[in-house]
């Protein structure tokens, strides 16, 4: 009965679009003009246009449907890009002629959380500043504030900025000391609790200063300098840090106590690309640093040094590259006292887990990756990956067995030679992970958003 | 308790089999077009008196989503079979038009009057007064009056292009003016600071003004050197739409993708690298007081030929790729890119001109305009065919006098042009011959009718050729045993029509000839559709 009905449905779709083009291909008006110009008496048919008319007819709805659905797209990027259009929001924006502007900012993030706020833009040749707030709905929100002031010496060039950062966020994580926390003797899981990870609220306060000098410009040199002060709470969560570890044998954890220090770095980078903004022939290296004072409570004092290196080698031509990079984080504490849990390396390079988790803490910590881009058309490419994660109480330590691995598939979005986005898969030793992001640095290693 | 027996997987799909069993059997049968015993038709009644059609406004980002996006999408889920053009007579010419008028290829055109095109008002007289200058545009341009009170458009060339952006876009111009088309009076056009006077008006941004003179290239002699567009009598409409008709133009009945004229441009445009084809470079001209005129179709903006479009942008790819395909970038992402593409290979300087613009890695059938033109994406082979015919008509005596009058000042550079030029006409010729039977009708003779093979006629070294010919009666159904001929030393050659047509009551006749080269036979066959007038043979109607 239902092969009846299906028949039946094919052959109203057909009749339906028969009486709709009553000619099939052409309106009658063209018909009766191309008739006549041809001297036709007849026109071509073919069987199989009658079933064509019948796949018409089955896909008439999504055909349509579709179509509006994509001029819709079609019409409000047209009109978002429209000049005229950009000149009234930049009108609305702008404060003061075109250096002082305010903007929204409105935002989903890959761990699911609306984001909003606004903030304010100054920019000229030389001075760029801004000011934003941030927030979600429930347990983020930020103050920002960076200024940044170029002066051009010949092929010189010194950059300084300074940065104030004060936030709030509750969705933090982390997973205990070691290549595999669950069997480190440093950590103390509470036995009722079969979480791997305990959650907790991190206010940080941050005042941020950096000059960097670049003689020319493929490499340069870099001071860095902040006082940051971080305080502790549960996050309220029931997988918070206290009921799932013993908070005893979390080092630094002390609820409330602030942990603040004073740290102190420098760096020397080289990137020999001809193109920074997207992936393109050459070699890149940082090697830095640093020490850091522990102030108050924090009896800690920190060494920390690490490089990040990478070359981007192209394979059959120049804009299919492979990319073999390290990163190498170390730190230790030049004192008797325990590292605090927070001071440990982070793993932003490492794309198969979100960046609020700690996700493996110690002393030493290495993620090697191989990356393959390639283009796809001339404003998108696409690029595999695999990465790993390895972490270790000293270098001759690391527990590569244990280590944490992701690999995947991104496309890349880019405008002439700026890359502004990506959409990312990984999947691998922490599930399967989608991240779409805009606007964001490529594969970024910021130690000083640890 | 029996449950519902499960539909299998072969009942649930079966309609969908049946559609896709028919889509592919059914297209064996086919009902072939018969013709009326009629003149052909030489004139296209799209002149009548019409309302000033409804303005159209180009948008590039709408266009390049639509044209690039979503009617690629939206067609997946369109399964009705391309048509053949519209605007094509019985003989598949196309005849005149407010789009285009036979030129090359249908009658004799000398050097001299490709050279002067569609000249009628000539260059402007000095002095030139500046009318109209606005700012922020990338390659300089104003409008002038010149003593008479003609006005013009002048451009200038782009910074990167100096003398020969001016010089392609006046030799492209006179090109497909004779390919056909209407065009703008185009000049190339020289003049001094005294010949200008810049007006204290409104509409006249004198930084716009300044900027383009600026930039302008220059004469050894010191004078600003420009192309002035001699702007078309009559109310600009707009952009020509790239699918359907304008609306409120009762002229206007054939949607533009079902268009001959505008499908021919796969092969003009492939042939000067003309990948800049967009709808905002076929300007619609309302002609006549309102209500008593009619739209003219102009084809303008020729600045990016030859190699110029890749060259300002540094996309080596023009002409290889679009901009944007979805098939591409599948291709590209199954592949990871290991494959190399051969505009890859080339390993010329990016700033060299002749690296966007070459004879040797051009192939007819792999070149793509830049962003998806409609009705080029509808084109068929009988399209190209006719396009390749007015193509191989233009000669290089036609190319040395249109390079003699802009004199190009790098003069290796111009006979690299040419060469290319005429390279890539070879190529694109024998192409696009080669996908049909390239046969058309001579004459009637006694009892046979004399046909000729254009390729045979235009190429001497195609080897072997041979002709199968059949006939059918206006049914479909073969009438007299099949024919093959072998070709001699002449393009000619003679077909002996049936007895039961030349003597019987037989009075339509459809001869299907197939030209096959060296053992393989052509994808499309010739069909010659022969009725009869006081008992004599009359050719009725032709396809490729």
């Amino acid at each position: 009965m239902q092969k009846v009905n299906s028949i039946l449905l094919v052959i109203g779709l057909t009749f339906c679009q028969v009486l709709s083009f009553p000619p099939a291909l052409v309106s009658a008006e063209e018909k009766a003009v191309s008739t006549s110009v041809r001297n036709t008496e007849q026109q071509e048919k073919f069987t199989s246009d009658y079933f064509r008319y019948a796949a018409n007819g089955i896909f008439y709805l999504p055909r349509h449907l579709t179509n509006l659905v994509l001029l819709g797209g079609e019409k409000t990027t047209a009109t978002l890009s429209d000049p005229d259009f950009i000149e009234k929001v930049e009108d609305i924006l702008y404060l003061y002629k075109r250096e002082l502007a305010w903007f929204p900012i409105a935002f989903y993030s890959p761990s699911y959380k609306f984001y909003y706020g606004g903030g304010i833009y100054y920019s000229n040749p030389r001075l760029q500043t801004l000011a934003r707030v941030a927030l979600n709905d429930s347990d983020y929100w930020s103050l920002n504030y960076k200024t940044t002031y170029n002066v051009y010496m010949k092929n010189m060039r010194l950059e300084s900025s300074f940065l104030f950062l004060w936030e709030k966020s509750d969705d933090m994580r982390y997973y205990g000391l070691g290549p595999d926390p669950k069997k480190d003797d440093r950590n103390k899981f509470i036995s009722h609790s079969d979480q791997d990870y305990g959650t907790f609220t991190e206010k940080r306060r941050k005042l941020q200063w950096s000059t960097a000098l670049h003689p020319a410009e493929n490499w340069g040199f870099r001071y860095l300098g902040y006082y940051q002060r971080r305080s502790f709470e549960d996050s309220g969560d029931e997988e918070n840090l206290r009921d799932v570890f013993d908070v005893s044998t979390i080092p630094g954890f002390s609820r409330g106590a602030p942990v603040s220090q004073i740290y102190n770095e420098l760096s020397v980078f080289i990137d020999t690309r001809s193109k920074k903004k997207i992936i393109s022939p050459g070699w890149r290296s940082e090697i830095y640093g640093g020490i850091s004072s522990g102030l108050g409570n924090n009896k800690t004092n920190l060494v920390r040094s690490g490089l990040d290196a990478a070359a981007f080698i192209p394979v059959v031509r120049k804009d299919r590259i492979i990319t073999p990079r390290v990163v190498l984080d170390w730190t230790d504490a030049i004192n008797d006292q325990p590292i605090p849990f927070t001071e440990y390396p982070r793993q932003q390079t490492f794309r198969g887990t979100y960046d609020h988790e700690l996700i493996r803490s110690d002393k030493v910590s290495v993620v090697p990756s191989i990356e393959y881009q390639w283009p796809l058309s001339h404003m998108l490419s696409a690029h595999l990956f695999f990465d790993y994660l390895a972490v270790g109480p000293s270098l001759g330590q690391i527990g590569w067995e244990d280590g944490l691995w992701a690999g995947g598939f991104g496309i890349n979005f880019h405008y002439f030679d700026n890359e502004f986005g990506k959409i990312e898969f990984a999947a691998g030793t922490e599930g399967l992970l989608m991240t779409l992001s805009f606007g964001t640095p490529i594969h970024k290693n910021s130690r000083s958003e640890w | 308790m029996m449950g519902r027996p499960r539909k299998s997987l072969f009942l649930k799909v079966s309609p969908l089999l049946a559609l896709i069993f028919g889509l592919g059997i059914g297209g064996c049968s086919h009902t072939h077009y018969t013709f009326r015993a009629e003149e052909p038709v030489q004139t296209l009644n799209d002149q009548r008196p019409s309302p000033v059609p409804q303005k159209t406004e180009f948008d590039l980002v709408e266009h390049m989503i639509a044209s690039s996006v979503r009617y690629p999408v939206v067609e997946t889920m369109d399964f009705y079979r391309e048509l053949r053009s519209q605007d094509v007579n019985a003989l598949d010419h196309v005849p005149a038009s407010t789009w285009y008028t036979p030129r090359l290829g249908y009658q004799d055109v000398s050097s001299q009057s490709l050279v002067r095109g569609p000249e009628k008002a000539g260059p402007p007289q000095k002095p030139i007064k500046v009318t109209r200058a606005e700012p922020g545009q990338k390659i300089p341009t104003f409008m002038i009056q010149d003593a008479r009170g003609y006005e013009y458009q002048l451009k200038f060339d782009p910074p990167e292009s100096a003398e020969v952006g001016t010089a392609f876009h006046w030799i492209v111009n006179q090109i497909f003016w004779g390919f056909g088309y209407n065009v703008f009076e185009n000049y190339l056009f020289f003049f001094s600071d005294s010949d200008i006077e810049i007006s204290e008006h409104p509409d006249v941004d004198q930084t716009a003004v300044n900027f383009a003179l600026w930039n302008a290239s220059l004469t050894d002699d010191g004078r600003y050197r420009s192309i002035a567009s001699l702007t078309p009598a009559g109310t600009p409409l707009g952009p020509v739409p790239a699918r359907g008709t304008r609306k409120g133009d009762l002229n206007d009945v054939i949607p533009h993708e079902n268009l001959r004229v505008l499908r021919a441009l796969k092969v003009f445009s492939a042939w000067v690298n003309q990948t800049d084809i967009r709808t905002d470079n076929i300007l619609d001209v309302y002609e006549g007081a309102p209500g008593e005129g009619y739209t003219r179709h102009y084809f303008q903006n020729f600045g990016g030929a030859l190699g110029q479009h890749g060259l300002n942008n540094r996309w080596k790819w023009a002409g290889f790729e679009h901009f944007f395909s979805w098939p591409d970038m599948a291709k590209n992402l199954v592949q990871l890119g290991i494959p190399v593409k051969t505009w890859e290979k080339t390993d010329s300087d990016r700033t060299d001109p002749e690296a966007y613009f070459r004879a040797d890695i051009f192939e007819p059938a792999e070149w793509k305009e830049t962003v998806h033109f409609y009705p080029i994406q509808k084109s068929l082979p009988d399209d190209h065919y006719w396009a390749a015919k007015i193509l191989s008509a233009l000669t290089p005596e036609h190319l040395k006098a249109l390079f003699k009058e802009v004199d190009l000042s790098k003069e290796t550079y111009q006979d690299y042009l040419i060469e290319t030029l005429l390279k890539r006409q070879d190529k694109l010729v024998r192409h696009y011959f080669s996908a049909v039977s390239p046969v058309e009708f001579v004459d009637f003779q006694d009892r046979s009718v004399m046909l000729a093979d254009l390729a045979r006629k235009t190429f001497s070294d195609l080897g072997s050729t041979a002709y199968q010919i059949r006939f059918f009666d206006r049914h479909g159904n073969e009438i007299a045993p099949a024919l093959t001929l072998t070709a001699g030393s002449s393009a000619e050659f003679s077909v002996p029509l049936p007895e039961n047509f030349i003597d019987g009551g037989l009075d339509y006749l459809r001869m299907d000839v197939n030209a096959s080269r060296n053992g393989l036979a052509a994808p499309r066959n010739a069909e010659f559709h022969l009725s009869k007038e006081d008992e004599k043979p009359l050719l009725a109607g032709v396809l490729h």
